[in-house]
């Protein structure tokens, strides 16, 4: 059993690299001797003399902001604009000083994609419903909408074989979606059933929380 | 009865052969070795490969449970004309050549002269005997192993194995069995096919013919609806027959279930009634508790629910702590709030890694017929991962039951406490270790009670050394019976560096 630990990193100047990852990009120094190795959780570099072009690639929540902030480093240089990939955005910049090329990404979500996820679904369901739920779903914070998707469908396959049916129909959705759904978010959620022509009053009360202070 | 005997011996060779085989290009070669084997065979070898068939998704073994070759037509007019003491002509306006042979009898399209298509189930002539024979052979069944070792109940098996056979021949018997299937299941879909008592003999069978697609078929050619419409059906049979009526269709290889499409989604024809596992009420209602303590709607202990539906509980005792675990496994379909991807349930590899060599121990302590019932649990398994149907299990078992008989076993004191032998001393586990160098050890624990039956524990490679070293294996037992189980070294022994160590803790 082995792990790997470090990578080279070569750089025509080792020292000025050395301080533009620990003043710039985070990286905190594990041990100067005999070949300085800084790390910056998940990655471990060690740092040597040489020739060759380094390249490091970082991912980013907000690509523009990060790139943004980068640019105002005086060696720090934009070698392409930002381009939009399928499922990521991606902007390359230069650091003259040290010859290394920084490729900045950012993973886009379903919704920067405005993408609508497949449903986790195991029986046939109403014409036209999978979509409404689908839209529904984009209420729920990204954060916590894989999970929901996955609750919500389990939830309402189990009300329609429950009913004696085989078919999924809408108050098994909704009535998935209200029991999936934390009530601080019921509002949200009603606003977002009404949005898919759904009558939200058979699922939820509205006067819950319009009466709450 | 030798080329019999020849024929059986050189077919459980090939079973042997069958689970060392390691390549699957080896373990293909022997397989269809093995079901060509077993079709010649008729009579037993024939039913065992139908019941591997049955437990594996096994192509060469499918292919048997529906192939034979057949007696020819003439031979069988004459059998049916004995039984029925007419003439043919007086009966049936026609019959068919063979369409299909089993391992007791063949299947034969005719026209009553009544005028309904009928199927004629007709037993091979002299197979009973046949049987009578192979079952007396059925005290060469292994004593080694595992049976020995955690002190496998055989004679139950072998007399569960017997009574089924003696009933599977007797085709009134089965034809009572199926009336009553009819009559008694109340399932959407489920088709059982009327019989003809005036003219079912014990060695006849006649019932309505009924047509339809195999299972193959359905998985590849029919819609997800239809398909989930035979998966609720076929899981609603299984629930009812085995919950509320106590009376479960035995034989589920794929051979005794046709799929026709109808109106109101499918029907499944139901045939062979052959073997039919019977469960008394009490069995049935503590399993059921044993699923709601394991959902948690009831508060069952679990090896008292175990010992109710017919568990040996001395040999539970070795493995009470980890029973809840177990049940959280094996009734795992029915206690999860949503449907159970079938493919992602190993239950088999999952009791392994929670009991080690003790599953065994498990095996061991169960009924006999709990084999047949497994069979039919794994044969629902196979057919609704064959159709790729996920449905949750607990709402199905609901609709299955009659809502009264729900509450009954909700409100019912099935379970008593079980009184465990207890046996003077203060050691609780017997040890068994075998250490040989480049080897890996083999270590179990049993029970400490195991130890007053030490001759049976022994391995049957250590007889030699023992029989060399003049230990009296009696004399440890009564030993153990006048000074109770106290912490000791039973036996320590050496064959050249094969070590045999069994010792009370």
């Amino acid at each position: 059993m082995f792990y790997t630990t470090a990578c080279y990193l070569y750089s025509p100047s080792p020292e000025k690299t050395r301080d533009f990852l620990l003043e710039v990009l985070g990286f905190e120094l594990v041990e100067e001797n005999p070949v300085p190795l800084l790390s910056n959780g998940s990655l471990c570099l060690r740092l040597a003399r040489g020739d060759m072009p380094a390249v490091l690639e970082l991912q980013c929540s907000n690509l523009e902001q990060d790139a943004g902030q980068l640019l105002q480093h005086p060696n720090i240089e934009k070698r392409t604009e930002i381009v939009h990939m399928h499922d990521y955005l991606e902007q390359h910049l230069y650091c003259s000083d040290i010859g290394m090329t920084l490729i900045l990404n950012q993973p886009l979500s379903e919704d920067d994609r405005d993408e609508l996820v497949a449903l986790p679904t195991t029986l046939p369901w109403q014409e036209g419903l999978i979509e409404k739920a689908q839209y529904i779903l984009r209420a729920t914070p990204l954060a916590f909408r894989e999970k929901a998707r996955e609750n919500m469908v389990q939830q309402a396959e189990y009300k329609a074989v429950e009913e004696g049916g085989l078919e999924v129909l809408e108050p098994h959705v909704m009535q998935a979606f209200v029991q999936v759904t934390p009530p601080f978010q019921h509002q949200t959620l009603y606003e977002a059933m009404k949005a898919q022509g759904i009558d939200a009053d058979q699922y939820l009360d509205e006067k819950v929380w319009s009466e709450t202070p | 009865m030798i080329p019999r005997l020849w024929h059986i011996m050189t077919t459980l060779m090939l079973m042997l052969k069958l689970r060392l085989s390691k390549s699957e290009a080896s373990k293909q070669k022997v397989e269809k070795a093995l079901a060509k084997k077993l079709a010649k065979g008729r009579g037993l070898p024939m039913k065992v490969g139908q019941i591997m068939a049955g437990m594996d998704d096994n192509h060469a073994l499918q292919q048997l449970t529906q192939s034979v070759e057949p007696l020819p037509l003439d031979q069988v007019k004459k059998v049916l004309s004995q039984a029925w003491g007419k003439s043919l002509s007086e009966v049936l306006q026609g019959i068919d050549e063979s369409h299909a042979a089993a391992s007791l009898g063949q299947v034969h399209r005719a026209v009553l002269c009544s005028g309904e298509t009928v199927a004629i189930k007709m037993q091979y002539p002299d197979i009973e005997k046949a049987i009578q024979a192979e079952l007396s052979l059925a005290g060469m069944m292994p004593r080694g192993g595992p049976v020995k070792r955690w002190d496998f109940n055989l004679d139950a098996y072998k007399s569960s194995l017997k009574i089924n056979m003696q009933q599977e021949l007797n085709y009134l018997h089965e034809m009572k069995a199926q009336q009553r299937f009819g009559q008694q299941l109340d399932v959407q879909g489920l088709s059982v096919p009327k019989v003809f008592p005036q003219w079912c003999r014990s060695n006849v069978l006649v019932q309505a013919w009924v047509e339809g697609e195999r299972l193959a078929q359905v998985a590849t050619s029919w819609s997800q609806l239809e398909r989930l419409s035979i998966g609720k059906t076929l899981m609603q049979i299984m629930f009812q027959s085995l919950f509320q009526h106590g009376l479960v269709h035995g034989d589920p290889h794929p051979g005794n279930y046709l799929y026709q499409k109808a109106k109101q989604g499918a029907l499944v024809h139901l045939l062979d009634y052959g073997c039919m596992v019977e469960v008394s009420k009490k069995q049935r209602m503590a399993l059921l508790q044993l699923i709601l303590t394991s959902r948690g709607e009831m508060n069952i202990d679990p090896l008292e629910g175990f010992v109710a539906v017919g568990f040996d509980a001395l040999k539970l005792q070795g493995i009470e702590k980890k029973l809840p675990a177990l049940m959280q496994i094996i009734f795992r379909p029915f206690i999860l709030q949503h449907a159970l991807k079938l493919q992602d349930w190993h239950p088999a590899e999952e009791v392994d890694s929670l009991l080690g060599q003790q599953k065994w121990l498990f095996r061991a302590a169960g009924p006999a017929d709990l084999f047949l019932l497994m069979r039919v649990f794994q044969g629902l398994v196979l057919q609704l991962k064959t159709l790729q149907t996920v449905l949750p299990w607990w709402p199905i078992l609901e609709q299955s039951l009659h809502h009264d008989f729900l509450q009954e076993v909700k409100n019912t004191q099935i379970v008593k406490s079980v009184i465990i032998p207890q046996f003077q001393g203060s050691a609780s586990k017997l040890h068994v270790c075998i250490e040989q160098p480049n080897k890996a050890d083999v270590h179990f624990e049993l029970p400490a009670g195991s130890a007053l039956d030490l001759a049976s524990l022994i391995p049957s490679s250590a007889y030699g050394v023992i029989t060399q070293q003049n230990i009296d294996i009696q004399a440890i037992t009564e030993q153990l019976h006048q000074k109770g189980l106290h912490s000791s070294t039973l036996l320590d022994i050496y064959d050249g560096d094969k070590r045999y160590h069994i010792y009370l803790r």
